[in-house]
């Protein structure tokens, strides 16, 4: 069995660890956190460590040919630095991952994905003779969430404009960073020796504007409340080759579909699905994977699910037929009662 | 320079133009396309052995659809056959040889000196076989139909020909007599599911015979002038030396294909005669064939065949006595297995299995007075062994020619000349599934438009026509159906 | 037009009655002498750029089903889970988390107690006091003294000491009373909100004006009408009147009933038991604008300070200043809470700034010498400062705007009476059944009725305010809702 790593931060994060609480993602080490932490993203704000997510570099001639047939969404209008948000399937239309795409240069892309896929990536991209590389440790990646970001970063000399799903590098007081937009908030990312230094700088930056750390608890209860999916959380991905299950229909993800575009496993991703939509629980126990009942009849089921202590309730992200999707339905969920509300749960901080 | 046709078929073997010839007579406007300068494939006389040419695949047919004879007048068109109903002998260094005709005595009679069980039991064991391949038909013969014995299908498709072997006979000499058949496709005879290989071959026809071998006169060659003439006849326009670069892909759909030379054909719909992994890996676009499946075809079959001719001064002496058979020597069914484990490992196995016929013993057309030919199967075979077939065809030949002089003394002094034909590498693996599964789902590809009809989509790798006549009505009414 | 229910008072136990009721289909119109909503869920800008909460930081929790009844986080009220808190002597300090257990179960089964009794529709007459009278839970603490039940806590005397201070939150007791471990119902704090408690404020008045509630400020109840015995409206300042079936009073004890009434028309066992309603202690707060954050003390992790700090706590100097006190001085070292809010919530203070808060206990409305002057604020507001000083030396130099509340500014700007923000003191005959009155013959007291048909009190001196925030306004929405359908009024 392979031994685990340590992300680059990891000597900060631990220390933030309070309650030592630990989990492992995609073979890293990580500190869950105390999901309180989540409200702390709507005060000040927060800063967690997201240098697990997985990251494959794909670059070749044919780059782009092979990413425009990958992907459901056409990633040829993206500049160098823009980035898209977008499925992969397999050949019978199953969800094979969930994730964000950026152009990096003509000829180079970058994928970011919370579950890794580099097996299917690499075969099928050898068709196409582009090379897929998994560059996850090749750098720290922080994210930092809640209304007081930019006045964080400022504060950091980390200035500058960046639209949404852009992506910038910067040389920063000696160091080489990027900052992108592609989620929950800024992430900045970092050469793994350089990882303390900047966390130490985004420390002493955001002390004034109550900048804390938060664990993996809190980063979940954050996307959640956004209405962000996450593979792995909210639904298993698609893992062999012809199986049309997880449907992108079944999970609601229809907009992340360009029916006009060709892409694989194409013939089973089109047509009606399932809306994507917010559940509110009338208690603190969540119910992830569990089917939605309206007067006895299934209407649809929930993705994943976690108490948010903002709200001070269970919620859950779910897939439902349209006609029961319509904010302040009343449903149950194995016998809890629970309605549907629109997403994002909480507004965006100003 | 585009025409404006319905329907294209690669390749110019007996499989293309079968299936062009069909697609022709239900009205379509059709185009064939051969790489080669003249149509036969594998059937046409390319192989050229001293002053004689011969073909490079296999000179017996026992699995040409009845109804593609009769249905493409192959008779009128001039396919005669010099031998109907081949015996089937081992030959055997430690004793008679076994002669398996129709003949049950003389069958039994044979056999009895090494097993008296096996003789008593041959006659069932073929009658019972016969009686299952029959039923099958339906399944292996029709588009659509489910199979007729599912219970005793699923139970033939778990097991392994030598268990079915081991069941039926005791004596070694019957078990390696099955042994070449065994290995079809480049199974090991171990292998779960082989036993539906005999119950497969058992299911054909030829010249209203079950389960017979028949060679056409005047060659393979013969069918394929038949085929052509029937493809001429119903208006299918033949162009040779058109190999095909790529196809041309609008969306999800086939669209036509593009030429070597870079001319475009349009065309509403293709067929292909090439292997599953050359028409999706080679000529469609990359990718367009869906990634798992890309992923499924990149590898190849790992065992096969070669087929060696031999032009010689005298018939050989095994097939003096009785010449119109087909000559199977095997020593020991375990002895296969082991062989096929070290093809798979890509070394040249120390026992082999072969399938020799004497065709010019029946057929005086096929050469000078004087000259006979023997045609040679030569299994199994690594496809890409680790030293190269360059390397290897020498050691393999002098196996093969030692195997041979030892139930034919004297042979290897009449040999005038010798080719050697190694495995095919574009070949696709043969799944065992492919035997319980239905026509469409081999015939029918990922790309919209897109058929195979060549070997690639027949459940057992043979020259049958059956696969071109039934993709050749689907794509028909694939055509039909889109139009409205 | 008359309304089913008129409230007076829109803080908030006001504007939850009224999402409440109006959530139900009733009409209900809400009076605020204010000019703008939310009561002590306010947030102020006490110097430019400079904002607080400026009569507590933290308010009671808000009960998680009507939180989510009301909906209030997605209107914006966003509260931050109770931070540990951090009690500093000379050499020696303690971290402490909120101690959950038996007081938050009992705090959970005394709201219940409250609704459940609120939603059983009044019984009048011979029927009043015959029912059976139910224990409630917590009344084994009306009989012991709060020391005993933080001994039960921890072992350590400066835990205890800091245990005292957190359950106390600023206010004073005399904490060797038997009946003082009441006070530990009152010890739970629902977290800080984003942006000050004016949010909370503000989404209950969107929770409040959304269901269909008429909220109108800046208008004054001067008394309440009556007919026949039975409530049938509220007079206003500008001599119109709001005709209603039912009134709730969302002011406290004494001001609902001696200034909204004349004295002759009240049962005189009423009169004599609002008179005897003893006011608690009462707290001064004072706003600090700093220059910049200050530095935690020597050997405290930088999240220590968002927590509150008591400054010496102990036993002894509660009971102390619990008698002075009552004999009306004011205090010369008064126990003190600080809190750095802008340590939490950035947007308190400019961006580099520090916005920090002093509870300053045992203050009294009105000195035994007369009321409060310039001087004497001045005086207070020195001590407070020297106070902190010895924490943070050279702090008074950082100070860039102040601003000092004391109990009466609270009454003039709240209009509770005293000053007093708990609405009377946390005893063993003021609270629970007896908070804000017992059963009176031929009235049912129970579930936040009163005596006077028709007239129901939420506010600081019912029973679940020192427990539990808005819990008071739906505990009497419910009853006007069941005694309006049983036809009782």
């Amino acid at each position: 069995m392979n031994a685990l790593s340590a992300t680059p931060f990891h000597a900060r994060t631990a220390e933030a660890n309070k309650l030592n609480a630990w989990e492992t993602r995609n073979g890293f080490t990580l500190a869950s956190g105390d999901p309180g932490e989540a409200v702390a993203a709507r005060f000040g704000a927060v800063v967690a460590d997201i240098s697990w997510r997985w990251r494959a570099s794909i670059s070749g001639a044919r780059a782009g040919e092979f990413v425009s047939r990958l992907l459901t969404r056409d990633p040829a209008r993206l500049q160098p630095g823009e980035g898209l948000r977008t499925l992969w399937l397999n050949d019978s239309g199953g969800v094979r991952g969930l994730g964000t795409l950026a152009r990096m240069g003509r000829d180079a892309f970058l994928l970011i994905s919370a579950v890794d896929d580099l097996g299917w990536l690499a075969d099928s991209a050898a068709l196409y003779g582009v090379e897929v590389r998994d560059v996850t440790h090749n750098e720290g990646v922080l994210a930092l969430i809640g209304p007081a970001t930019g006045k964080i970063l400022a504060a950091a000399g980390l200035e500058g404009e960046l639209q949404p799903f852009g992506l910038r590098k910067l040389f920063w007081r000696g160091l080489d960073v990027t900052l992108s937009r592609f989620g929950d908030g800024i992430e900045l990312w970092c050469a793994p020796d350089d990882a303390l230094i900047v966390w130490d700088r985004l420390a002493t930056a955001g002390r004034p504007f109550a900048l804390c750390p938060a664990g993996q608890r809190a980063l979940d209860i954050l996307d959640l409340e956004r209405g962000i999916v996450q593979p792995g959380r909210d639904f298993t991905p698609a893992r062999d080759g012809f199986s049309p299950k997880p449907s992108q229909q079944s999970l609601g993800l229809g907009a992340l579909v360009e029916p006009d575009h060709m892409f694989n496993g194409r013939a089973g991703a089109l047509g009606p699905g399932k809306v994507l939509t917010g559940i509110l629980f009338d208690s603190e126990t969540p119910a992830p994977q569990t089917v939605l009942l309206r007067g006895g009849v299934a209407v649809g089921h929930t993705l994943g699910s976690l108490v948010s202590p903002a709200l001070r309730r269970a919620i859950a992200l779910a897939a439902m037929d349209a006609a029961a999707a319509a904010p302040g339905t009343a449903l149950t969920a194995s016998g809890a009662p629970c309605r549907t509300c629109a997403l994002p749960f909480l507004p965006e901080a100003d | 320079m585009s025409e404006a046709l319905d329907a294209l078929v690669i390749g110019g073997g007996p499989h293309g133009l079968t299936a062009a010839a069909y697609l022709a007579q239900a009205g379509m406007r059709v185009a064939l396309l051969e790489a080669g300068e003249a149509t036969g494939g594998t059937c046409a006389n390319a192989l050229a052995l001293g002053d004689l040419t011969v073909p490079a695949g296999a000179q017996t047919l026992y699995a040409l659809d009845p109804r593609v004879v009769k249905e493409l007048k192959l008779i009128r068109r001039g396919l005669k056959f010099a031998a109907r109903d081949l015996l089937q002998i081992g030959l055997r260094a430690d004793g008679k040889p076994l002669v398996l005709g129709r003949d049950a005595r003389a069958a039994a009679r044979s056999i009895a000196p090494y097993s008296q069980r096996d003789a008593a039991q041959f006659v069932d064991f073929r009658r019972e076989l016969f009686a299952f391949a029959r039923v099958q038909r339906a399944l292996w013969w029709e588009d659509g139909a489910s199979p007729g014995l599912p219970d005793e299908l699923r139970r033939l498709g778990a097991t392994g020909a030598a268990a079915y072997l081991d069941a039926a006979f005791e004596s070694e000499a019957m078990k390696a007599v099955f042994a070449f058949d065994a290995m079809a496709g480049g199974m090991s005879p171990a292998a779960a599911g082989t036993s539906l290989l005999f119950a497969w071959r058992a299911a054909q026809e030829m010249c209203g015979l079950q389960g017979a071998v028949a060679v056409p006169r005047g060659g393979m060659a013969a069918l394929v002038a038949a085929l052509s003439g029937a493809a001429q006849a119903a208006g299918v326009a033949i162009r040779t030396g058109a190999p095909v670069a790529r196809l041309l892909l609008s969306g999800d759909a086939v669209a036509g294909a593009i030429l070597a030379s870079g001319d475009e054909i349009a065309a509403r719909i293709v067929l292909s005669s090439l292997s599953r992994r050359e028409t999706l890996l080679t000529l469609a676009p990359a990718g367009a064939a869906g990634f798992a499946a890309a992923k499924r075809l990149s590898r190849g079959a790992e065992v096969g065949e070669a087929k060696f001719v031999l032009t010689l001064k005298a018939v050989p002496s095994f097939a003096a006595l009785q010449p119109a058979a087909r000559f199977l020597i095997a020593e020991r069914l375990e002895g296969c297995i082991a062989a096929h484990a070290e093809a798979r490992a890509g070394r040249l196995p120390a026992e082999l299995a072969l399938e020799a016929v004497v065709p010019t013993a029946f057929d005086s057309l096929l050469a000078p007075p004087g000259t006979d030919i023997l045609s040679v199967l030569v299994r199994p075979l690594p496809v890409a062994p680790m030293e190269g077939w360059p390397k290897l065809a020498p050691r393999l030949s002098e196996a093969v020619l030692t195997l041979l002089e030892r139930h034919a003394p004297g042979l290897r002094a009449n040999i005038v000349n010798l080719i050697c034909v190694t495995p095919k590498p574009l070949r696709d693996p043969l799944e065992i599934p492919q035997l319980r599964a239905g026509w469409r789902a081999r015939i029918a590809t990922p790309i919209g438009g897109l058929f195979l009809c060549g070997e690639a989509a027949e459940p057992v790798p043979a020259l049958s026509c059956r696969t071109a006549r039934i993709a050749a009505a689907i794509a028909v009414a694939h055509l039909k159906g889109a139009a409205r | 037009m008359r309304y089913d229910a008129c409230i007076i008072g829109a803080g908030a136990d006001g504007l939850a009655a009224a999402a409440t009721l109006a959530g139900r289909g009733l009409k209900v119109a809400v009076v605020e002498r204010d000019s703008h909503a939310g009561g002590r869920c306010a947030t102020r800008e006490f110097h430019p750029g400079f904002r607080a909460s400026p009569y507590v930081d933290e308010l009671p929790p808000i009960p998680a089903d009507i939180f989510w009844s009301l909906d209030l986080a997605r209107r914006g009220a966003l509260l931050a889970p109770a931070s540990k808190s951090l009690a500093l002597w000379p050499g020696r300090q303690n971290l402490l988390s909120a101690p959950a257990g038996r007081a938050e179960a009992l705090r959970h089964a005394i709201v219940a107690r409250v609704l459940g009794d609120a939603a059983a529709p009044a019984k009048r007459g011979l029927f009043a006091s015959r029912a059976p009278y139910a224990p409630w839970p917590g009344e084994e603490l009306s009989t012991r003294t709060l020391l005993e039940a933080v001994e039960e806590l921890s072992a350590d005397s400066a835990e205890r000491a800091h245990l005292l201070a957190a359950v106390l939150d600023g206010r004073v007791c005399n904490p060797a009373l038997a009946g003082s471990a009441l006070q530990l119902l009152g010890g739970a704090r629902g977290g800080m909100a984003a942006g000050g408690l004016g949010r909370l404020g503000e989404a209950l008045r969107t929770a409040a004006v959304e269901a269909g509630a008429e909220i109108t400020c800046g208008l004054e109840a001067t008394d309440i009408k009556r007919k026949a015995g039975r409530v049938a409206g509220v007079g206003l300042a500008d001599g119109s009147d709001i005709a209603a079936r039912a009134v709730i009073s969302t002011l406290d004890l004494k001001r609902t009933f001696l200034s909204l009434f004349a004295w002759s028309e009240l049962p005189k066992a009423l009169v004599d038991r609002v008179g005897a309603f003893r006011p608690a202690p009462g707290t001064a707060r004072l706003l600090l604008a700093l220059d910049g954050p200050p530095e935690p003390p020597a050997g405290t992790e930088a999240c220590a300070l968002r927590g509150p700090i008591h400054l010496a706590p102990s036993a002894a100097a509660l009971d102390e200043a619990t008698r002075t006190w009552r004999r009306g001085a004011v205090p010369d070292r008064p126990p003190a809470m600080l809190r750095l809010v802008s340590a939490v919530d950035p947007s308190l203070a400019p961006p580099g700034a520090a916005t920090l808060t002093v509870t300053l206990g045992a203050i009294p409305h009105t000195p035994f010498d007369g009321a409060w002057t310039h001087e004497k604020r001045d005086r207070l507001r020195a001590t407070a400062l020297a106070t902190v000083e010895v924490l943070w030396p050279g702090i008074v130099k950082r100070v860039l705007g102040w601003e000092l509340i004391l109990p009466p500014d609270m009454e003039h700007m709240l209009g509770i009476s005293g000053g007093d923000l708990t609405g009377g003191e946390l005893a063993a005959d003021q609270m629970l059944g007896l908070r804000p009155f017992a059963d009176l013959p031929g009235a049912d007291c129970r579930g936040s009725r009163t005596p006077v048909e028709g007239l129901y009190l939420a506010g600081p001196s019912s029973a679940l305010a020192p427990l539990a925030t808005c819990a008071a306004g739906v505990a009497a929405a419910r009853a006007v809702a069941a005694d309006l359908a049983a036809r009782r009024l």
